[in-house]
């Protein structure tokens, strides 16, 4: 004990009397003199590894310079090196970026279904997951009255958005012409944000930047204007191919989506963590499928029964839109090949198409 | 019936297509022109997508643009729907192209397959390299997708092209304007280069930089090497003017298909051809025949060479340079942070408290003139100025080096900085020999000696002396002595380092002089001076980084003696605190001379 008194007495002789101000200044300056110890032994220490790396081992390709590839041997889909003047293509026709994600999707969020839940095993699983791209699941696996209304939900914040921008601005373009037409600086604050929330959604789509681009520096009126307005009426469809950022949902279902959502993922979440072939995991399965239809409603419900099952025109299309949409003769072909048939392109058409140019 | 019900489909489809679509006209984008259309694969494991980007057919944004879908895949698998499985696309297939005068004309890639059989990729070489990647193709896929993706024109701008057409259509009705764009683009696409540099670089990286295709076939890592080259460092911090693989490979209006190998006579790569192809129009035109010597492909641990010696010297160097001033340097910033201090360092202290608060010998504390700290100020400038322009090059594959050198605003104006502050630095150099010169005739004449008797007694000269003062400096920082040996106005590290600047300039100024002129180097030396003064200036750049901005910022600018910034270059004064732990002798010199008595300082 005394020498541990004696101990103190000294260590306090050796720092003086005692001075806030003093004591905090030096354990600041040692404790800064051992910050900068340290960061000169580990550059002094990553500065000899460098330099003995580079005489005892062999040059290697950086790894941003070697293509990764997938399990499968494919190029993965990889960003553009610094520099490149377009975007990289993983695959013939389909420029990378083409992909849409849906986060609020408690049937392939927890994993049970596939991102593309429609396999080979079905027919035309291509169509059906193409409208994954805007369609809830439930849109055509529940159980819904018909005829069906139905609203957006977001597909990156899973709440419930206006109609989205693509069909807003189909709508100005078509129900506002005479405005744009005599009163062009009233609609174009509107036409240009509807564009921006269209980009971005479709930031990789350089044709539509470019166009939007031609009527945000142009006088509103002006001839480069009308021309800029008029190629996005003609060009529109090209740059509203079902990339909404959105996606309908039976309205009956919207109200409480997240909550759905949130208590669906809990359901997948305990069932995935029950071992397989139990009675209990069978018994959690059959609430979260409670209500939906294994067998979808075809393509003919939506666009070729009367009535038809989805209110396109409720859900924002336009009038002339909806009808052709609710009566498509495509469709009915499909739902055909759907039970089993199948149907030849004939050439005809295409010779006929040919000689019309 | 199944058979009406698509005529009229299709005729309601094509009647209802936008017009964008009518090059399109077998229809097929009317269903694979939607996003997601996608399934995923047999085994699960894949993704097969077919949707199609529509922009590519109806802007024109590629050469395969002007295709009909069947003259890729045969029309008997893709007309029957569901679609009958799909044969891989044979790129030696016979196409039909409308050309500018709307006559339809025959194409095919087989000219390209002719020359490629006779190259040094031919179809066995590229089979077995994809396998060993992984089968990147699948099976029985052309051949071409080991290098190609999906072609697409390099445009610059969307606005300006439409303002081009715009005037065409002054005349032209919609469908000629069709075509023109086409052409537009044809032509525009083979007046830029299709690929990047880099981008040449990481497609033959694919498999050159592939450590089981190089083992396969007994090749080196070409890539890295050129990476590590000069060429390859240009290339990855973006100049699109410095040489790729193909600019060499495949030679100036050489087509790349038919490459050989360099062993072979007609390849621009082998013995006899090399310099001429180094000095290709528009690479180095005036350069003399000893360029290609210089390494394009630089591996110094594999070169057991000139080129590896040097390296060896040099890490050699800065083992017994740097390593001793790290160990001096971590060592007193240990004994700071343990407390422990010199002896005498207390009566130091009290000594330059008493000479600062006199005005004679405050004067006298100034260690720098500001004549002095302008020069420094120089030297500090320009050697900054060399380090971020010149070790984002050095360093070129790190992502900092690409980042630093775009908000310099691109590699050539990096590198007309990194050239400008160098002649700056070595005018700088020079005219401080000068000074020193004319400072040493001055003492000379002052003191009644010769030239170099004056030139040994300045205060940053180096002697024998100061190597025995530095071992007993480390034998007390490695607690072998009690006593610690007291410096004057300069402590021997300085000295060193001072020392060091007169080598490092002489090195980095003359190699940086000899790359900067790369023509007349070659015509005047063999080519691998080049390629050893590329060494010597990265090495020598190296080692000065590491003493100035390591041991120079932690042991004089940085030091906790002078918290926060030494205000040494600034006024020229010193801190009281380093005046008593660093410069003693000097305390005690000019006590003497302002005529203050004081003890005798320590040895």
């Amino acid at each position: 004990m005394r020498r541990f008194l004696q101990r103190v007495r000294r260590f306090k002789r050796s720092i003086g009397p005692l001075n806030f101000f003093a004591l905090t200044r030096t354990v600041v300056a040692r404790g800064y003199a051992a910050i900068l110890m340290l960061i000169l032994c580990y550059a002094g220490f990553r500065a000899s590894k460098y330099l003995y790396s580079l005489v005892a081992t062999p040059a290697q390709t950086p790894a941003q310079f070697v293509h990764p590839r997938d399990s499968q041997g494919q190029f993965a889909n990889v960003a553009p090196l610094a520099g490149s003047s377009h975007d990289r293509t993983t695959e013939y026709h389909l420029p990378a970026g083409r992909t849409i994600s849906d986060v609020y999707n408690s049937c392939t969020i927890a994993g049970c279904h596939n991102v593309l839940p429609h396999s080979s095993k079905m027919k035309l699983p291509a169509f059906a997951n193409m409208h994954g791209a805007f369609l809830d699941c439930l849109t055509c696996h529940a159980q819904v009255a018909k005829p069906m209304n139905a609203i957006w939900v977001s597909r990156q914040t899973g709440q419930v958005v206006e109609v989205p921008a693509v069909l807003t601005l189909d709508k100005l373009l078509h129900d506002r012409k005479d405005t744009i037409r005599e009163h062009p600086e009233l609609v174009h604050r509107e036409l240009l944000s509807l564009g921006q929330q269209i980009l971005k959604i479709r930031d990789t789509d350089r044709g539509l930047q470019a166009i939007l681009f031609q009527i945000e520096t142009a006088q509103p009126g002006s001839p480069v204007w009308r021309g800029g307005v008029t190629r996005l009426s003609e060009e529109f469809s090209r740059h509203a191919t079902f990339d909404y950022g959105a996606k309908l949902i039976p309205t009956s279902r919207a109200a409480d989506y997240l909550q759905q959502y949130r208590a669906t993922e809990k359901l997948a979440r305990s069932y995935l963590f029950t071992s397989s072939g139990n009675e209990p995991r069978r018994n959690q399965n059959d609430p979260i499928h409670r209500g939906l239809l294994a067998q979808a409603t075809g393509c003919a419900a939506c666009h070729a029964d009367a009535p038809g099952q989805l209110n396109f025109e409720a859900a924002g299309y336009l009038p002339g839109r909806a009808k052709a949409l609710g009566d498509l003769q495509l469709a009915r072909v499909l739902e055909k090949v759907r039970l089993g048939g199948t149907f030849r392109l004939p050439t005809l058409v295409e010779e006929t198409h040919a000689n019309t140019k | 019936m199944y058979r009406w019900c698509g005529i009229l489909a299709l005729l309601w489809l094509i009647a209802a297509a936008p017009r964008a679509l009518a090059a399109d006209i077998e229809g097929c984008l009317n269903c694979h022109q939607f996003e997601g259309l996608s399934r995923p694969g047999t085994t699960g494991k894949a993704v097969h997508s077919f949707s199609i980007d529509p922009d590519y057919y109806s802007r024109d944004l590629g050469p395969h643009a002007r295709l009909k879908c069947s003259d890729c895949h045969p029309r008997g698998e893709v007309e029957v729907f569901p679609h009958k499985p799909i044969t891989p696309v044979d790129c030696m297939r016979s196409c039909h192209l409308t050309s500018p005068n709307r006559a339809e004309a025959t194409f095919s890639h087989k000219s390209v397959g002719t020359l490629l059989a006779g190259s040094v990729h031919k179809g066995a070489t590229l089979r077995r390299s994809t396998q060993l990647l992984g089968a990147a193709n699948a099976a029985g896929q052309s051949q071409c997708l080991a290098c190609h993706a999906e072609p697409l024109f390099r445009l610059d701008d969307h606005t300006t092209e439409d303002a081009s057409l715009q005037r065409c259509a002054a005349c032209h009705d919609q469908d000629a304007l069709g075509t023109t764009r086409a052409e537009l683009h044809h032509v525009q696409a083979r007046t830029v280069r299709p690929r990047t540099s880099l981008e040449v670089v990481q497609l033959c990286g694919t498999c050159h930089g592939n450590a089981a295709v190089n083992s396969a076939f007994n090749l080196p890592d070409s890539t890295a090497s050129y990476l590590a080259s000069f060429h390859g460092k240009a290339a990855m911090l973006g100049s699109q003017n410095t040489a790729d693989c193909l600019h060499c490979h495949a030679g100036l209006g050489q087509n790349v298909h038919g490459m050989q190998k360099a062993l072979d006579g007609a390849s621009p790569t082998s013995l006899i051809r090399t310099p001429d192809t180094c000095r290709t129009a528009g690479c180095h035109e005036t350069a003399g025949a000893h360029l290609s010597a210089a390494a394009v492909h630089l591996d110094v641990a594999s070169t057991r060479g000139i080129e590896f010696i040097i390296a060896c010297l040099f890490v050699a160097m800065v083992a017994f340079t740097f390593g001793p001033s790290l160990l001096l340097t971590a060592l007193k910033l240990l004994h700071y942070i343990l407390g422990r201090r010199a002896p005498h360092e207390a009566k130091h202290a009290q000594l330059a408290r008493v000479l600062n608060a006199h005005p004679r010998a405050r004067e006298k504390l100034v260690r720098f003139t500001p004549h002095q700290r302008a020069q420094h100020w120089l030297l500090a400038v320009t050697f900054t100025l060399l380090c971020l322009t010149g070790f984002p090059m050095k360093f070129a594959d790190q992502h900092w080096a690409a980042w630093l050198i775009a908000r310099i605003g691109g590699l050539s104006v990096a590198r007309t900085i990194h050239h400008f502050a160098g002649v700056l630095l070595i005018c700088g150099f020079f005219y401080h020999i000068l000074y020193v010169i004319l400072l040493a005739r001055r003492a000379g004449r002052d003191l009644g000696v010769g030239f170099f008797k004056a030139l040994s007694s300045q205060s940053m000269s180096v002697g024998l002396a100061d190597l025995k003062h530095m071992n007993k400096l480390l034998e007390y920082y490695l607690f072998l002595r009690k006593d610690k040996p007291v410096n004057g106005k300069f402590s021997p590290e300085q000295k060193f380092e001072y020392l060091g600047v007169f080598w490092g300039v002489f090195v980095l100024g003359s190699t940086g002089l000899l790359l900067w002129a790369t023509e007349w180097t070659s015509r005047q030396f063999p080519g691998r001076t080049l390629t050893l003064a590329a060494l010597l200036h990265t090495f020598e750049a190296f080692l000065a980084l590491l003493h100035i901005g390591i041991v120079h910022l932690a042991t004089v600018i940085f030091s906790p003696h002078a918290l926060p910034v030494s205000r040494g270059m600034f006024t020229g004064e010193t801190s009281e605190t380093q005046l008593a732990h660093d410069h003693g002798k000097m305390l005690h010199e000019v006590a003497a001379q302002v005529g203050i008595a004081t003890e005798a300082p320590h040895a």
